[in-house]
């Protein structure tokens, strides 16, 4: 099988093609966190904007509150990220605390101490690998986007995902490519094409529910 | 709305009801009308589980009406857990079915002779109390099911469970929901011991024969109402966020910020989180043919709960809120969605706080009575409670109890209750409100961010050196301020982010009450309550001392942020002069 490295972590590629109502428990996955390549030493805006194609606009009015390694932030345009970086983002929150979380929201003094203060991420531009976690209605309404083109997974957490699913997914699950050899779902549920690569590179397209089970997965 | 009805338990002869008009209690319903009559009748220094003490029962002001998000029931007492005055809230149907019936409050007084147990049944043709051992330890669940079969399904139930009627500091009084189950409880401050130290089992509210509240300008009210759902369902939060996971859409961001509790308070974050987030449990509960969209009272538009059925698709409970999660599951180490489901639903029969259950076991985990992370030993520690076992007994009256009995120091409770799910050295201004609120340690007392359109007591700059003191104190007197109308508190964020939408609530009261109310109006309203709060704990004999964080909250740094609480005593103290 194929790896690449990227650091010292070994990778397979992972292509998954499934019926579309079987997407969304693959924001879970997404919520434990998911791994990019990225430009670092750039802003959170311009990694989430430029590197992933977020669009600005749904920055600014839909990610309500972005925490860069555990501490709040209030300025994505300010607030850079390092190799090694843990980016977690999530739309509006309830409560109090969801009030005091909100990017430079009226309640910010409340969690003082823990803020993301700008001189915290100063580090060396260049080439690293970022964690981004995606929460609630972002996780709905990034996943999608950010799956069709790929993101790096740990296999750990991938196995547990899969063994997770209950056989209504499998059924819903049409395709599969392993570093773009065919293989089989069943295999992959059984786990017996891993070789225990560090990362996996999970691309999941789909297709909409009823289409047979010869559906070319989409290029991601 | 124009009555109170108030049942003398001790009478000669039985217990003995009576009707009188609100009187001197005109236009305060809810928070502010249970806090009124326990402030105005019940003497400070009394046993709270004595004749003296008193068991308040208020709707909110627009409960019983067509407004959306109106069905909230506030319990007041002077609290056996705490020492001090005690308002507890729930949502549920009953509130929609007392107000329905005329009565602004239902007020148990004295005590019964004996160890009785009673039922008391309202509807439209007056009060019956009859006694009725049959009920004794009785869970909330078989309970509600008996009153079911007795008196048909268009009941609406206020009851207690074993644990009430062991007058446990930690007992809750359930209401009944949607469906007719005991899931909706005023949690905090053994409001539940209360009511079994009156002898009431349960309170049968049906409202058969009567009709809707009727609004002074039935067209003002109307329009104000619509304004009102629309702006609550256009808003992300409450239009959104709250119906697509519920309040346990906290517990990533939480955890993520390192407020998270873990195991007793030791830990800002929990490894097994997203095994027990919001999303992984509205996926759960979707999955299992549940929901994860559900309403605790027929008006409720956010709808932030769900049902919850177990592995082989039965109905275990409702969806746990974020709170329980947080007290069953991480706090005790416990990353098991079902465990924790199942803990919530041992809490609603047997009939005790969530939070205090949770944060007690937690102390007896770090006690070695269970080993954190066991969640089957948890569960039997529940049942323990339920059972009235010596061991039970200690567990059943609360964190601070436990503390003691089992010689820890690092007890997470002010004023003896137990703290929620927010890790204060992490969001140090919740702390504030932990600290100073009259009710214990509460994360609701400063909950309702509508602090800055009121601009309660002037505009605050939150960056401003004391902006944590300032913005505790105004979150706590918008807070009294919602309680009182008997909105949910969970409206706060639509009427934050859009002004139009705060002004409906306000149109509403006016145009229901033919009133011409102002947000300054508002402000006085919760400042007003809060002093009756006030002023009982003082005569309760409160001081400044008991406005503090447990020592260790200053001296042990919290991982992974390594921060300790550092608002001062003094900052502290000035939080009530206004
Ligand atoms: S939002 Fe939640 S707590 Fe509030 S009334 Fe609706 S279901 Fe009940």
């Amino acid at each position: 099988m194929d790896t690449q490295n990227l650091g010292d972590r070994a990778q397979v590629k992972l292509d998954l093609t499934c019926d579309a109502q079987i997407l969304p428990p693959f924001f879970l996955l997404l919520q434990q966190g998911v791994r990019f390549e990225a430009r670092v030493g750039a802003t959170v805006e311009e990694f989430l904007c430029t590197q992933l194609g977020i669009e600005r606009r749904y920055l600014k009015e839909r990610i309500n509150t972005i925490f860069l390694d555990g501490k709040p932030v209030d300025d994505a345009e300010t607030a850079v990220i390092r190799d090694g970086s843990t980016l977690a983002l999530s739309a509006a929150l309830p409560g109090l605390v969801g009030a005091a979380f909100r990017k430079g929201g009226f309640y910010a003094r409340l969690r003082e101490g823990i803020s993301h203060a700008d001189e915290e991420s100063k580090g060396a531009a260049g080439r690293g690998l970022v964690t981004v976690k995606l929460y609630n209605l972002v996780a709905k309404e990034l996943g999608p986007q950010l799956l069709g083109t790929g993101v790096l997974v740990e296999t750990d957490d991938l196995e547990q995902f899969f063994a997770g699913r209950p056989d209504g997914f499998w059924s819903r699950c049409r395709h599969a490519a392993v570093d773009d050899r065919v293989s089989s779902v069943s295999d992959l549920r059984q786990g017996v094409w891993w070789q225990r690569p560090a990362l996996v590179r999970l691309t999941v397209s789909t297709v909409p529910a009823g289409e047979g089970p010869s559906a070319k997965p989409e290029s991601p | 709305m124009d009555k109170i009805l108030r049942i003398d338990m001790g009478a000669a002869g039985g217990p003995k009801a009576s009707e009188t008009p609100v009187g001197q209690y005109a236009g305060a319903a809810g928070r502010a009308l249970t806090s009124a009559i326990v402030a105005n009748e019940v003497d400070p220094l009394c046993h709270p589980l004595g004749a003296d003490n008193k068991l308040v029962i208020a709707p909110g002001m627009l409960g019983g009406t067509i407004a959306a998000m109106s069905g909230r029931i506030s319990v007041g007492c002077k609290s056996p857990l705490t020492g001090g005055i005690k308002e507890a809230n729930a949502g549920g149907q009953a509130a929609q079915v007392m107000a329905r019936l005329g009565y602004a409050a239902i007020v148990l007084e004295g005590k019964p002779k004996d160890d009785s147990l009673y039922k008391v049944v309202l509807n439209k043709d007056g009060v019956t109390i009859s006694q009725d051992n049959s009920l004794k330890m009785l869970g909330n669940y078989d309970l509600v099911d008996k009153m079911k079969s007795q008196h048909g399904d268009k009941i609406a139930c206020i009851s207690i469970g074993p644990a009430g009627e062991m007058k446990m500091c930690a007992a809750s009084v359930a209401f009944t929901d949607m469906e007719l189950r005991p899931t909706r409880h005023a949690g905090r401050g053994g409001v539940g011991a209360v009511m079994g130290a009156k002898g009431v089992k349960v309170i049968v509210l049906d409202d058969t024969g009567m009709s809707m509240r009727p609004a002074k300008d039935p067209e003002k009210f109307r329009d104000a109402n619509k304004a009102w759902v629309d702006g609550l369902k256009k808003h992300p939060v409450t239009g959104e966020g709250l119906p697509a996971y519920g309040t346990n859409v906290l517990t990533n961001v939480l955890n993520e910020a390192g407020a998270y509790p873990t195991k007793n308070f030791m830990f800002g974050r929990f490894d097994g989180c997203a095994k027990i987030s919001g999303e992984t449990q509205a996926a759960t509960e979707v999955e299992r043919g549940g929901s994860a969209t559900h309403g605790c009272h027929r008006g409720c538009v956010i709808q932030c709960s769900g049902i919850y059925l177990n592995k082989d698709g039965h109905y275990l409970t409702k969806q746990p809120e974020y709170e329980t999660v947080w007290a069953h599951g991480g706090n005790c180490g416990i990353d098991d969605l079902d465990a924790i489901a199942m803990l919530d639903r041992l809490d609603d029969d047997y009939g005790v706080d969530t939070i205090e259950m949770g944060a007690t076991i937690a102390v007896a985990m770090e006690a070695g009575v269970a080993k954190f992370g066991d969640a089957q030993a948890a569960i039997n520690l529940v049942h323990e409670v339920g059972k009235g076992t010596p061991l039970g007994r200690i567990l059943g009256n609360g964190a601070g109890m436990t503390g003691k009995a089992f010689g820890i120091e690092r007890v997470p409770v002010v004023k003896n209750q137990a703290m929620p799910a927010y890790d204060p050295r992490g969001v140090q201004g919740i702390g504030v409100t932990y600290a100073t609120t009259p009710m214990g340690a509460d994360h609701t007392a400063g909950y309702a961010v509508a602090a800055n359109i009121l601009k309660v007591g002037g505009f605050v700059d939150p960056l401003a050196s004391e902006g944590q003191i300032e913005l505790s104190r105004n979150l706590q007197i918008a807070t009294a301020a919602v309680d009182s109308t008997g909105m949910c508190l969970f409206v706060a964020f639509a009427v934050l982010d859009q002004p139009e939408t705060f002004q409906a609530l306000i149109d509403m009261i006016n145009a229901f009450y033919g009133l011409s109310l102002t947000a300054d109006d508002v402000v006085a309203l919760g400042k007003s309550v809060l002093k009756n709060e006030r002023e009982f704990n003082k005569k309760a004999g409160f001081t400044a001392a008991d406005d503090r964080l447990p020592a260790y909250f200053r001296k042990e740094l919290l991982p992974p942020h390594n921060v300790v609480f550092t608002v001062t005593d003094e900052q502290l103290d000035s939080l009530f002069n206004w």
